[in-house]
């Protein structure tokens, strides 16, 4: 017979002997250290999607705050360009009051450029024609131009009035050169003539005058100047550098003041 | 030549005898219990294990996995019973390519212990699920006249199950040693090769036959509760 009853007998308690003691040293500690590696990934999983979840919030949260900054951004941008460009018009207001004020000043400062100009060809003018008025009357009348400048005036104040009441007032004579020794004493005659009640003479120089003289009396005032003459060559060099004539203000005040020859 | 292991005896007293079948079996059992409690003697449930314990993790998830499926229950209460059947015979199998070594599972008696084994865990995981009333009345399901077919059945397939191991496991080394007398060179290698493909086979049938009838008991007596 194949089978031994005693056999299968002992094979069964082998068996069990077997489960027993592969319980206790195979199947107890390897089941038992899966299942903590199970629950210890199981729990690493769950921190690993809690985890998730928070990068998942705190990423949504951060684009929040990022389209904020990139709305605040634009918004200051937008500021920032209105405010430039308000900096820039103003700015260039600013320019232009500027240049407008350098302008001014530099044309101010050639209009007197040019008026000194004026006035220095004016003055070579009315020198060149001294010179050559005086010359001229050294050559035919055998007198200075000086004497016959005063006398001139004399000889016109004379012929338009006549004799005249100063009213014991004095008379003032002023020069634009040096009037003394003869001329002067032929002019205190002549004076004596014309205002035979004004005893009270004043000579006085006054160079701004030039080859020109004044003559007050009372209330009234004649006078003669040789730059009269010059007007209309004053005009011309005037108009041609772009200047004011000087003269014409003057032209005016000789003409307010009834005066002039 | 002796067919079974049985028929070698090295001590004998009245009925009981010493013989190959028993030495060989406590030969096996010492290797496993001995390779287990090396292994888990240092075992841990860290991510870094060592070669030896994660081949018996693969093992013993392979197992509950197996159990899993083919009882469609907890597998964790079936592990001792159906796994050491699966590692005990698997072992003994692999172990006959072993010059000299009589495997036990080509004993018709401890296939026979096996299979009473079985026999009487289908009743017992039977009557500790659903109850003794239920499991005796699976029985006479779906008619009292079934009684003796049913008996009939768990006999017989206790039986086939025993002589199935059996008979594989025997054929295999008897075919070996008649191959190793008429062709000595080559043939025998082959054959013992396959020998090795059929015990691991057997193995995993008998463990898997063995979870399919637990695992029909307690659904028919789940059913009819």
């Amino acid at each position: 017979m194949l089978i031994d009853w005693f056999t299968v007998f002992a094979q069964t308690i082998n068996f069990f002997v077997l489960i027993f003691l592969l319980k206790l040293f195979l199947y107890g500690p390897l089941v038992e250290a899966m299942k903590k590696r199970k629950a210890r990934v199981a729990d690493e999983m769950m921190q690993a999607h809690r985890t998730r979840s928070e990068a998942d919030e705190l990423h949504k949260s951060l684009e929040t705050k990022h389209s904020e900054l990139d709305h605040k951004a634009s918004h200051v941008m937008a500021e920032i360009r209105a405010e430039s460009e308000q900096w820039r018009k103003q700015a260039m207001v600013d320019a232009q009051k500027e240049i407008e004020v350098q302008r001014e000043d530099w044309l101010s400062a050639l209009a007197r450029e040019k008026q000194g100009l004026a006035l220095s060809l004016k003055k070579r003018v009315m020198k060149e024609v001294t010179g050559a008025a005086s010359r001229i009357i050294l050559d035919l009348t055998d007198s200075n131009l000086e004497e016959r400048v005063v006398a001139g005036l004399l000889f016109s104040v004379e012929k338009e009035t006549g004799k005249v009441d100063c009213g014991n007032s004095e008379i003032i004579v002023r020069t634009g050169f040096v009037h003394d020794g003869q001329n002067r004493e032929r002019t205190e005659a002549s004076l004596l003539r014309i205002f035979p009640d004004c005893t009270q003479r004043v000579f006085s120089v006054d160079p701004d005058l030039g080859i020109g003289v004044e003559l007050i009396a009372g209330d009234r005032k004649w006078e003669w100047s040789l730059s009269s003459y010059v007007v209309d060559l004053e005009k011309s060099i005037f108009e041609e550098i772009g200047a004011e004539p000087s003269s014409v203000s003057a032209d005016k005040s000789e003409k307010d003041s009834g005066g002039g020859l | 030549m002796e067919i079974s292991p049985d028929n070698t005896v090295y001590l004998s007293y009245e009925f009981m005898k010493l013989n190959d079948t028993l030495v060989y079996t406590w030969v096996v059992m010492f290797l496993l219990v001995g390779f287990s409690w090396l292994v888990t003697r240092r075992i841990t449930s860290s991510s870094v294990i060592s070669d030896k314990q994660n081949f018996l993790e693969i093992i013993v998830d392979g197992l509950l996995v197996q159990i899993g499926s083919a009882t469609n229950q907890q597998p964790e209460r079936f592990l001792p019973l159906l796994g050491t059947l699966f590692i005990f015979i698997v072992v003994s199998n692999i172990l006959s390519v072993v010059p000299g070594f009589a495997p036990p599972t080509g004993s018709l008696s401890t296939t026979t212990a096996f299979s009473l084994i079985v026999f009487f865990a289908v009743p017992y995981y039977g009557i500790k699920e659903n109850g003794f009333r239920n499991y005796l009345k699976s029985y006479i399901q779906p008619s009292p006249l079934m009684l003796p077919f049913n008996i009939i059945g768990e006999v017989s397939r206790t039986f086939a199950l025993a002589v199935r191991l059996f008979g594989n496991i025997l054929s295999g080394t008897m075919m070996g040693a008649i191959l190793l007398v008429i062709m000595p060179l080559l043939v025998p290698v082959i054959m013992q090769l396959l020998g090795l493909l059929i015990g691991v086979v057997q193995a995993y049938i008998f463990t898997v036959l063995a979870a399919v009838f637990i695992a029909a008991g307690l659904e028919v007596h789940t059913s009819n509760s």
